[in-house]
């Protein structure tokens, strides 16, 4: 989640402008339409190309959907309302199968992870299918991907129908711009002295990341939940390794009797332990590769896919040989702490 | 079990740890200060300051003008980098000012309509400089001289600054 | 000169406030190759006598030397390793390994000597073949009768050549056909091999197998014997 709302490297160049007191939303966001002309006429050294300004008039929206009309269930959608120039200022955005939505068709095209974030199976939004909003079915034109960010679990459409679906005719959400020449300072220069448009200017990515600073708290339940998770494991861990020594007394007595010290036995039983540790932490491994990486997971934003890489691999596994070592210890020194007469006796 | 209400104990007191309200940025001034970067901060007070709501009724292009009023308006009034920034009529009372409101960031003037801000606003225009290295902050109260900018509509005031004074 | 010597052999314990003394001042003296058998009510002592005897329990007062070793003076590392050069143990409940087979069960104390694959393999095969069960090594206990399982923790007892073997109710979980050929494997380890065995014993037909039987009541001994 948190690299999703980090975003890219090509949001380094991108600046928002949005309505002054939705610096926390965009989807709050109303600012004029005219922002857009205005913005590419007032602000120097912006990206041009082909005498097109790289300014990127968007309508950004939470809408419900439903996979049919017959069908009663709302699905919770993120809609971005663009214009094509939006593919260059977006360079993040690629489009993999299909092609744009074309203008009063009611089409759409759908990011890679679109289907998790409205919860159907991954078919379901093939190039072709349809969707239902606004009293009218959408036809799939395409599919695109922007790995990493929030676009990608996003439905994209052409502006104006978005316009006409959420009647807001005259207004945009966001103007998204790219510098060339120009700084951030140059676009801020034009917000704050258009007090008229009531807009404010703000770099994308400082956007995304002000949101993720949004879901810290939620960040920090999920780090206690895993806490929690990790120690009902370690618990359990530790429960099992008491358990399985305490079945053994016996057996520790009896090989104290054959002239084992105390030494050679724990050693011997850490072993044990570890090694049932690892193999397990190594089972565990492999089904969390399995059924977990990948794995894309729905918040409000959108969606993000479940990353198992090499160091959550190491934690993950190095987390389970330290249950094997830390676990054996204390069970098996209470273990030994019996003298051999009364281990022998143990039922 | 006695491990267990350990954990969780153990959890639950860096999660109320973690808990506290981070302050509100507000970033003072860098350490090394030129007098040349600084040359529009000015020791005494200016004359004859007028309120932002005034100017802003009458001022026209070109017209030199001395305004007083408080650093706030939006989220960020100044932005890193950027030698502009906004201030509001001292009529408007801020958020801080309202009792009970635990706004973080009290110079937004959230509480006000949009009209009512952008009436009481003007922007503000120092000589490509940012105004943190004068010490500038967030609900400073200033006084600014200057020349008003163009003025396409009556909405819109800059003022070109020459000098500003922080009000003690 | 005898071979264990127990001179005033105390051994307390503290249960709260309580003392408990299972040996109460005993003296004794057990001969080289001697087979004694130690019969007596619950909690006289004869168990403690055995355990001191085996060295996995140190007695609080008097002195215990056996072959010139007076055992209270040795560290706890040191007195495993001398029980793992010269005692034998025999359980009443076998205490074999369940995840091991017969010859890794018996391959057990000799781990503890420094010997090659090949010794090890010798040694193990004769103890084996001494009690009877070579066809049985690679059997699990749970493949084996009680009888055969006291017979291979008799051979794990003897697989190191230990001076003393010292047998807790040995036959006290096995029926009276087993029972007999666990004690007749005693006694001709005894006279054939002259081993010195000291066994507790709750069955008196056990004791015609033994060259004496003492009798223990609250840690003294009451009568001596010479058995038939």
């Amino acid at each position: 989640m948190q690299l999703t709302l980090n975003q890219r490297e090509s949001m380094n160049e991108n600046i928002m402008i949005i309505g002054t007191g939705s610096e926390e939303g965009v989807e709050r966001s109303q600012i004029d339409a005219a922002v857009e002309g205005i913005a590419s006429a007032s602000v120097p050294g912006l990206k041009e190309r082909a005498g097109v300004v790289y300014a990127s008039a968007e309508i950004h929206a939470a809408l419900p959907v439903r996979e049919s009309r017959s069908s009663t269930k709302d699905l919770n959608a993120v809609m971005r309302g663009v214009r094509p120039i939006a593919f260059l200022v977006h360079s993040d955005v690629e489009i993999l199968e299909g092609r744009a939505p074309r203008s009063g068709m009611d089409e759409i095209m759908v990011g890679q992870l679109a289907a998790t974030r409205l919860g159907v199976p991954a078919e379901r939004l093939a190039v072709g299918s349809k969707l239902h909003f606004d009293n009218r079915d959408w036809t799939i034109s395409g599919r695109f991907a922007a790995p990493g960010t929030v676009m990608n679990a996003e439905i994209w459409m052409p502006l104006t129908d978005l316009q006409v679906a959420t009647k807001r005719e005259s207004t945009l959400s966001c103007v998204i711009v790219t510098l060339e020449d120009a700084t951030f300072a140059d676009v801020d220069v034009f917000a704050k002295s258009r007090l008229d448009l009531e807009i404010t200017a703000i770099p994308e990515r400082s956007y995304y990341a002000s949101i993720a600073s949004f879901y810290g708290p939620i960040r920090v339940m999920i780090i206690v939940t895993a806490v929690l998770i990790a120690s009902g494991g370690v618990m359990g861990g530790l429960n099992t390794m008491y358990a399985a020594f305490a079945a053994r007394v016996r057996e520790v007595g009896m090989l104290q009797a054959l002239g084992y010290t105390r030494s050679a036995i724990v050693i011997n039983l850490t072993e044990e332990s570890v090694f049932s540790a690892a193999s397990g932490a190594l089972i565990g491994t492999v089904f969390g590769i399995l059924l977990l990486d990948g794995l894309a997971v729905r918040f409000s934003m959108g969606a993000f896919a479940l990353t198992i890489d090499a160091p959550v691999v190491f934690t993950g596994f190095v987390g389970g040989l330290a249950v094997g070592l830390v676990g054996a210890l204390p069970p098996a020194v209470r273990c030994l702490r019996l003298p051999i007469p009364e281990a022998l006796k143990s039922v | 079990m006695k491990y267990s209400a350990l954990a969780i104990s153990l959890i639950s007191l860096f999660t109320l740890v973690g808990c506290g309200e981070q302050p509100s940025q507000t970033a003072d001034a860098g350490a090394s200060v030129s007098v040349q970067d600084v040359a529009w901060l000015l020791e005494t007070e200016p004359a004859g300051a007028v309120s932002v709501s005034e100017v802003k009724a009458s001022a026209t292009e070109g017209q030199t003008v001395v305004v007083r009023g408080r650093i706030g308006g939006r989220k960020e009034p100044i932005s890193d980098g950027s030698p502009v920034f906004t201030i509001v009529d001292l009529s408007l009372p801020h958020c801080g000012e309202i009792p009970g409101d635990k706004c973080k960031t009290p110079w937004d003037y959230c509480c006000e309509t949009p009209e009512d801000l952008t009436a009481n606003s003007v922007t503000i225009m120092l000589a490509s400089v940012d105004p943190r290295v004068g010490g500038l902050k967030e609900l400073d109260e200033i006084v600014v001289e200057g020349a008003v900018g163009p003025r396409p509509n009556e909405s819109v005031l800059t003022v070109i600054a020459t000098g500003v004074f922080v009000v003690k | 000169m005898s071979f264990i010597t127990c001179q005033n052999l105390t051994r307390e314990y503290k249960k709260g406030d309580a003392v408990i003394r299972p040996l109460d001042g005993l003296d004794l003296e057990i001969p080289r190759g001697d087979f004694l058998a130690l019969m007596g009510p619950s909690g006289s002592g004869k168990t403690t006598l055995l355990n001191l005897v085996a060295g996995i329990d140190s007695p609080t007062g008097g002195s215990l030397v056996i072959d010139g070793t007076d055992l209270a003076k040795l560290s706890r590392n040191k007195l495993a390793a001398w029980r793992s050069k010269h005692i034998g143990y025999v359980f009443q409940l076998y205490n074999l390994v369940p995840v091991l087979t017969a010859y890794e069960n018996v391959e057990l104390p000799l781990l503890l000597h420094d010997l090659s694959k090949r010794q090890r393999y010798e040694r193990i095969t004769e103890a084996l073949e001494r009690v009877g069960i070579a066809d049985r090594a690679d059997h699990f206990p749970r493949q084996l009768s009680g009888g055969q399982e006291q017979r291979v923790a008799i051979a794990r007892a003897i697989v190191t050549d230990p001076d003393i073997i010292v047998a807790d109710e040995p036959t006290g979980d096995l029926d009276k056909g087993s029972a007999h050929t666990v004690m007749q494997l005693l006694q001709t380890l005894n006279k054939e091999l002259g081993k010195t065995i000291v066994m507790v014993t709750h069955d008196p037909k056990t004791t015609e197998y033994a060259t004496r039987t003492l009798h223990l009541e609250k840690g003294r001994l009451v009568e001596a014997e010479v058995a038939a």
